[in-house]
């Protein structure tokens, strides 16, 4: 077991993991001070609790589980969309071929509620496996794979229905497109 | 895919999914936030593990000195005639338990065994997770595993703890019987129940009305046979 986090040692920490702790921390936020404060509470404690963490090897995802755990705490995360009445998606769908606009993928994301938002994020954050994911949710695996499906799902059609929006004909857009509200069907 | 446990690498992802990744990552990190962060633990003491120990076990002193004299000492009197014996749960530690919220608990240690009621692996629309969760204070160390539950497709799936123990652990004696017979009972934020299956006592915390609870029973009596 460490005994403490050597100040060197947090010093490295910080080097390797401080922007993927911001940039996750951020896209549970969507704001860039509060993800810098979660950020920073994240380091603070990894040196107050040192003596908890047994491998240094998984510092990695116990600091992103710190960062979760002080965002839950947190009343930030209230809110969001639950997706537990949409239906998968079906199997075969059109082929994507539009970027994605990052400030239009925030939106989305903060619309959904954090059970669904945290996986999405994980999962295209340096490949994590579904497995990892479901450790530092600690929920069973295939529910995270439901989440991920029905998140990846809702998220496909706001973003279509952006592109749809800015793809309208000029005559017909009386103002700069907002992000439409999905018309997803609950219950 | 051949392991169901890991995704696809981002190149052999689909379009939607490269692009999601790339937007994903693309956040601007501000200008000198490491020598931030590292500027701010440096100008904090750095506890060591025993004062970190120590200074939690101060903390826990002063909220129980702010309850008052008598209650410490109903507290210190309880402590000290279960010390001696494994912790025993009660219905009132059931309650305790049912609010907690299993994503914020620590993972226990991966080695630690699941035990689980007979055929659970098998029952429709229920899955659990693979790691135990860890809750505990002064007098209890509750090794729980977390779980959700989907009646149908039309239902919500809800979310709840499974705590096994042995008989001598549970506080009232209980006749050995099947998930399917037990009492639902009910806390605040959702339902429970405690069989036997031999000398292992199972609690099932559930945040589901009774109904959805009864249902995972009756799915749990009518598992497919796979012996």
């Amino acid at each position: 077991m460490v005994d403490g986090i050597p100040l060197p040692t947090m010093d490295a920490l910080i080097e390797q993991h401080s922007t993927l702790l911001y940039r996750y921390a951020y896209r549970l936020t969507g704001n860039s001070h509060e993800a810098e404060d979660l950020t920073q509470q994240a380091f603070l404690l990894a040196q107050q609790r040192g003596h908890q963490l047994r491998d240094i090897q998984a510092a990695r995802s116990w600091l992103l589980t710190i960062v979760r755990n002080a965002f839950l705490k947190s009343k930030r995360h209230r809110g969001g969309r639950s997706l537990d009445t949409i239906e998968e998606p079906p199997v075969a769908e059109e082929p994507w071929n539009s970027p994605i606009d990052r400030e239009q993928l925030q939106l989305a994301l903060l619309d959904l509620s954090e059970e669904f938002r945290s996986p999405l994020v994980l999962f295209y954050f340096e490949d994590f496996s579904y497995q990892q994911i479901a450790e530092h949710m600690a929920v069973p695996i295939g529910t995270i794979m439901s989440r991920l499906s029905r998140a990846k799902a809702f998220l496909k059609k706001r973003l279509t229905e952006v592109v749809e929006a800015a793809e309208l004909p000029r005559h017909t857009q009386h103002s700069p497109a907002p992000l439409p509200r999905a018309a997803l069907t609950h219950g | 895919m051949s392991d169901e446990s890991t995704p696809p690498p981002v190149m052999t992802r689909d379009a939607f999914d490269q692009g999601m990744a790339r937007a994903m990552e693309d956040v601007s990190v501000p200008a000198g936030l490491i020598a931030r962060l590292q500027a701010e633990v440096s100008s904090r003491p750095m506890p060591s593990a025993e004062e970190a120990r120590q200074q939690t076990g101060r903390t826990r002193w002063s909220r129980r000195f702010l309850l008052g004299g008598c209650a410490a000492i109903a507290m210190f009197t309880a402590w000290s005639w279960f010390a001696p014996n494994a912790a025993i749960v009660t219905a009132t530690d059931v309650q305790r338990l049912s609010g907690l919220d299993a994503s914020v608990l620590t993972p226990a240690a991966p080695e630690t065994r699941r035990v689980l009621p007979v055929g659970w692996q098998f029952v429709r629309g229920l899955e659990l997770a693979d790691r135990l969760v860890v809750a505990s204070d002064d007098t209890l160390n509750a090794q729980m595993l977390p779980l959700s539950y989907q009646a149908d497709r039309r239902s919500s799936r809800v979310t709840g703890l499974l705590l096994p123990l042995h008989e001598s652990e549970w506080a009232a004696p209980i006749m050995a019987g099947p998930f399917s017979a037990a009492e639902v009972q009910y806390t605040t934020t959702g339902t429970w129940v405690v069989w036997r299956e031999g000398t292992t006592v199972f609690v099932l915390m559930l945040r589901g009305d009774a109904a959805t609870l009864e249902r995972l029973q009756r799915a749990a009596a009518n598992r497919p046979n796979l012996t």
